[in-house]
This record gives C-alpha cells, sequence and structure tokens, in this order.
C-alpha cells in the first residue's frame, strides 16, 4: 500500500482527506483496519459497494469491531452481536427490542467522512473537527 | 481437559483462547435466553398470545440444551465457565431479550405488542445464527467436535428463527412444530447426560 497521503480530493476544502488504501482491496463485505492521522479507523465496503469508516471500537463493551462482520449494511460486533448502520452509526440492534429506557442509552458508532475516488478510498475528519 | 483433543485443534490452527471466548460467550447467551424466554412465555397469552405459548417453550428448553450441548467442549479445550453467574450474563455473546414494554403489567399481546414480542423473539434468534455461523466458519476443517456442535445448534436455531417469522408474516418455512418440548432433533446426539 502506498504511504498515506493528504490531499483534497474534488476540491473539497472542508480539511484535508487521507488516502489510505487501494479500493481494490476492499472487498464487497469486507473489513480492515488502517491509521489515519494516528488513529485507528475501520474501513468497511457494505454489501452495495458503497465505503464506510467508523471508529474500531464498539460503544458497547470497547470490542474492536474488525473481527467482526458486514451484516445488511450494519457492522456487527463480533462480542455481543450489537449491530450498527454504517450509513449512520445509529444502533440497530438491539435498540429495535429493547425497552425504551435502555435502547435511549444505547451510544451511536462514530463514523468518519469517507469515499472512494481515483482507485483510492479517502478518510476525511469526524464532523467537528478541522 | 482433554489434552490431545485441544493439542490436535492447536495444530490444526485455532487460536483455541479465542474459540474458547465465543463457545463461553455462546453458552452465556443460551443460560441467559432461558431465562428471558421463561418470562416471554409466561406473557403468551390471551387468544392470541397462546398460539405462541408452545413454540416459545420449545425454542426455551432447546436453548437450555444448547448450554448443555456446549459445557463439555468448554472444558475439554481446557476452559472453564466463569465462577460468577453474574459474570456469565456479561460474557453473553447475544443481547437480553427482555419483555417488551408494551406488555407491561400481564397485558394479552395483540395488534403491535404481539408484534413487539415476536420481534424480540426472531431478533434472538437471528443474533444466535450469527453467533454459531461465526463458530462453524471459525472451525471448519480444523476443530470437527466443535463444528459438528455448533452446526447442529445452528440447525435448531434456524428453526426457531423460522417459527416466529412465520407469525410475522415472512413467508413459510415448511416447519411443523417438536413432537414433544424441546426435542431438539439435531443437538440430542450431543447432550452427555440422558436425553430423552
Amino acid at each position: 500500500m502506498d504511504p498515506v497521503e493528504q490531499a483534497h480530493p474534488s476540491g473539497d476544502t472542508a480539511g484535508p482527506w487521507e488516502r489510505v488504501l487501494p479500493g481494490e482491496a476492499l472487498a464487497p463485505g469486507g473489513l480492515t483496519k488502517v491509521l489515519v492521522a494516528g488513529r485507528p479507523v475501520l474501513l468497511a465496503r457494505r454489501e452495495d459497494g458503497a465505503v464506510a469508516a467508523a471508529s474500531p471500537v464498539c460503544p458497547h463493551r470497547s470490542e474492536d469491531l474488525s473481527g467482526g462482520r458486514v451484516y445488511m449494511g450494519a457492522i456487527d460486533c463480533p462480542a455481543h452481536h450489537y449491530l450498527y448502520d454504517l450509513r449512520t452509526g445509529v444502533n440497530l440492534y438491539p435498540r429495535n427490542v429493547f425497552p425504551a429506557d435502555l435502547a435511549a442509552r444505547l451510544e451511536p458508532l462514530p463514523l468518519y467522512p469517507a469515499k472512494e475516488e481515483g482507485g483510492w478510498i479517502w478518510v476525511g475528519p469526524p464532523e467537528g473537527e478541522p | 481437559m482433554g489434552k490431545v483433543a485441544r493439542e490436535m485443534v492447536e495444530k490444526a490452527g485455532i487460536n483455541v483462547e479465542q474459540l474458547l471466548k465465543k463457545l463461553i460467550a455462546a453458552a452465556g447467551a443460551e443460560f441467559t435466553t432461558f431465562y428471558y424466554y421463561t418470562i416471554l412465555r409466561v406473557a403468551a397469552i390471551g387468544m392470541e398470545g397462546e398460539g405462541l405459548k408452545e413454540i416459545i417453550e420449545d425454542a426455551r428448553i432447546e436453548d437450555r440444551n444448547h448450554f448443555e450441548a456446549l459445557l463439555p467442549r468448554i472444558y475439554e479445550l481446557g476452559g472453564e465457565l466463569p465462577r460468577d453467574i453474574r459474570g456469565f450474563a456479561d460474557v453473553a455473546g447475544c443481547p437480553d431479550a427482555y419483555l417488551p414494554d408494551s406488555l407491561k403489567g400481564g397485558k394479552s399481546p395483540t395488534g403491535s405488542s404481539l408484534k413487539d414480542l415476536l420481534n424480540v423473539l426472531v431478533e434472538a434468534e437471528r443474533c444466535a445464527i450469527r453467533t454459531y455461523s461465526d463458530i462453524c466458519q471459525f472451525t471448519q476443517l480444523k476443530d470437527p467436535r466443535t463444528y459438528a456442535i455448533s452446526a447442529a445448534i445452528l440447525n435448531e436455531e434456524i428453526e426457531h428463527e423460522a417459527w416466529f417469522s412465520e407469525f410475522l408474516g415472512e413467508g413459510p418455512s415448511g416447519h411443523f412444530r417438536r413432537g414433544k418440548p424441546g426435542a431438539s432433533p439435531h443437538v440430542a446426539p450431543f447432550m452427555t447426560a440422558d436425553h430423552k
């Protein structure tokens, strides 16, 4: 893999994007962990081909999500099978079946902006960061 | 512990500690699900709920059977159950299958509350299917005994999901109910205690 590069693909000016992985290295349903600006980031390719970038740490019990699976557009935590939507980060399961008071406590999975361009996967800064 | 049994699995390339973590999590999920399904079965009352009671009972008893079938494999491989049952519940590999809010207070499930109950059940089974699919893939062609136990459990979890999804209108599965509650047609051969 080429070294990580900082750039502004497509003329983006919202902050530095980093070129992190050749697109072909991540098959549909694939997961991998990369370092972006010194911090670990989970890359996932959904079944529909879109890429997503997220924290690799499950908000439930801090398990490493890189050992999980992509499941119907979500990341399935290998430890307790909590599901997080790779488009929004929202907990899908057990939020959909938990009592309301417990569902309200389920933290979302932090996501990073991600895109695929020029054959590469690019990851942007988390929202709220320059 | 089965010394050679463990060595063979290690030599096949499996990280046994990682496998034990998966098996203990699966056993914990079966044990806690047995508990929560007891509450859900109790709640399956009234004109609409009563029809669900028997299959909840089948799934409840079979989940306990799954725990029984996993237990010897954990110890054969050199693992053990957590000393404290609270710790065991904490490492359970699937979320707790709580009684839905809409059935609090002993209400009979009907309409949307019946659907809430079914969703808890079907999602718990889907979590179990993901659990055993993972263990099967982890052990396939490397640990035939763990694979066979997990595949047998997976067969029953798939049937459980189908029972509940039929009630949700997701289409037929072609299954028929058990001849007796919790018969475990796939897992019974792996239960070391007498199971008839």
